[in-house]
């Protein structure tokens, strides 16, 4: 009952964690993968990336809920949908313009293509992997509109999981402290990155590789039974 | 990467959510198992049961730490401990002394098979795959001992995944209302039933092979960055 032939959509599938899964459901057999990016430089940058030699790249800022209706309203099918678009924290988290930049992206973004793929989900018996973070579950003194965001992300999914059960599918990952382009400052700063490292019961940064066993969990159809939950993927960070 | 010639050790295992866990793990190259029943009377049936014809199967009662001790001592090795041993909610959480039982094997027998089996795990950098609930989330009006012993065995699953990593992994999983000859008067009472399956997301009541696929996952070391976490499989029950 392996599954096969499945058309996967990841938002946000040029960058490190995304490209990471995009590369692994490549491998899937008769799978179809399409990431997008939201700038002409992460496009092009992709159409390089070896990762993502077997997937397609479009561009897509999912701010605009038109440009995610034309791109999924162009596939003739969709089996997962990975919203993996996203931007960190950053100071801006604390002017109203960077909060509701960041809210726009993570949050609004990820449930404008939510709701564009339901139809599409609803007709393969399909799901939607989302990604919630640690900081879904815990605040963060630098970046308010992303924690902010992110707990919407985990309480969207287990509120669309409740509302289009039991044909799609709903569940979230979150990824702890991942090494990607995003993550190297933090651990490039030797204080802040003792402390981070201190706090997670692995005693390692994750690889974009760690995520990987995990979302195909979620993408199986053999968790048929699973709808709705948020899995840590963070090294044991969420234990204290 | 896949993982093979592990031993895995199912408490529990005769059961219905154990044997099924039990006989997944039995598949993989060169597994050895070996389960265990409460009585002489589910080690008989464990024997006959044609999901554990490649198992051992053993008498254990949890409650007591000395059988835990030999048995576990008797082992050569061990890479995944499985505590399914345990009992239901019944009329009698509600009296000092079945209060007291439940714990006993619920929540203490856990913890001594997870003391018990420490250094073998730590030789193996082996991990841990405890029984939570959904009970570990929601208070049940029926069983205050079940719910109290599942919350218990949820915060010592991530108590131990902090304290023990990061040479092993301690990882729960949450079922939701499983088919199983334990449940089968809940089944059986109409009003209670379509309450349940009202709460869940899903539309069905859950079969102990939907509880295959998340306790692989957990045991594999591709999920080697995931620790601590307690993992529903409840067909989306603790989304509302």
């Amino acid at each position: 009952m392996a599954d096969s032939g499945r058309t996967f959509l990841i938002t946000g599938g040029t960058g490190g964690l995304g490209g990471g899964l995009a590369m692994a459901f490549a491998e899937e057999d008769g799978a179809t993968v399409i990431v997008t990016g939201a700038t002409e430089a992460e496009v092009t940058a992709a159409t390089v990336d070896p990762r993502l030699a077997k997937a397609t790249v479009k561009l897509l800022d999912v701010r605009s809920d038109e440009d995610v209706l034309a791109l999924v309203g162009q596939l003739p099918r969709l089996d997962v949908l990975v919203n993996a678009a996203g931007i960190m924290s950053s100071p801006a988290d604390f002017t109203v313009e960077g909060f509701e930049r960041s809210i726009d992206i993570n949050l609004l973004g990820t449930v404008r293509v939510c709701f564009a793929a339901r139809e599409k989900l609803a007709a393969s018996k399909g799901n939607i992997i989302n990604f919630a973070s640690m900081m879904s579950f815990r605040g963060t003194p630098t970046g308010p509109a992303y924690a902010a965001g992110k707990a919407g992300i985990a309480l969207l999914t287990q509120s669309l999981a409740t509302a289009w059960a039991p044909d799609v599918r709903v569940n979230a990952i979150a990824p702890g402290f991942i090494t990607s382009p995003m993550t190297l400052p933090v651990q490039a700063d030797p204080v802040k990155n003792t402390r981070i490292v201190g706090r997670i019961p692995a005693g390692r940064w994750g690889e974009p590789g760690d995520l990987v066993s995990g979302a195909r969990f979620l993408a199986s159809g053999e968790s048929a039974y699973v709808t709705g939950i948020i899995l840590p993927i963070d090294g044991g960070y969420l234990t204290t | 990467m896949a993982d093979s010639g592990r031993t895995f050790l199912v408490t529990g295992g005769t059961g219905g959510l154990g044997g099924a866990i039990a006989s997944a793990f039995s598949d993989e190259p060169g597994a050895t198992v070996i389960v265990t029943g409460a009585t002489q009377g589910e080690v008989d049936a464990g024997r006959a049961d044609p999901r554990l014809s490649k198992a051992r199967v053993e008498l254990l009662d949890v409650r007591d730490d000395a059988a835990v001790h030999a048995l576990i001592g008797s082992l050569e090795r061990l890479d995944v401990l499985v505590n399914a041993a345990g009992v239901s909610s019944s009329p009698a959480d509600f009296t000092p002394e079945g209060f007291a039982r439940t714990i006993d094997i619920n929540l203490n027998g856990t913890a001594r098979a997870c003391f018990a089996a420490k250094d073998l795990l730590q030789a193996s950098k082996g991990n841990i795959i405890n029984f939570a609930s959904v009970q570990s989330f929601r208070g049940t009006g029926t069983g205050p001992a079940y719910a109290a012993s599942k919350g218990g065995v949820m915060l010592l699953t991530s108590s131990l995944a902090i304290g023990w990593g990061p040479d092993i992994r301690v990882n729960a999983i949450a079922p939701g209302f499983m088919d199983t000859p334990m449940t089968q008067n809940l089944i059986n009472d109409a009003v209670r039933s379509k309450k349940i399956l009202d709460h869940t997301p899903a539309g069905r009541w859950g079969v102990p092979d939907d509880l295959v696929p998340g306790a692989k996952f957990l045991a594999s070391t591709e999920s080697s960055f995931v620790t601590g976490h307690t993992l529903p499989i409840d067909g989306g029950y603790l989304t509302t």
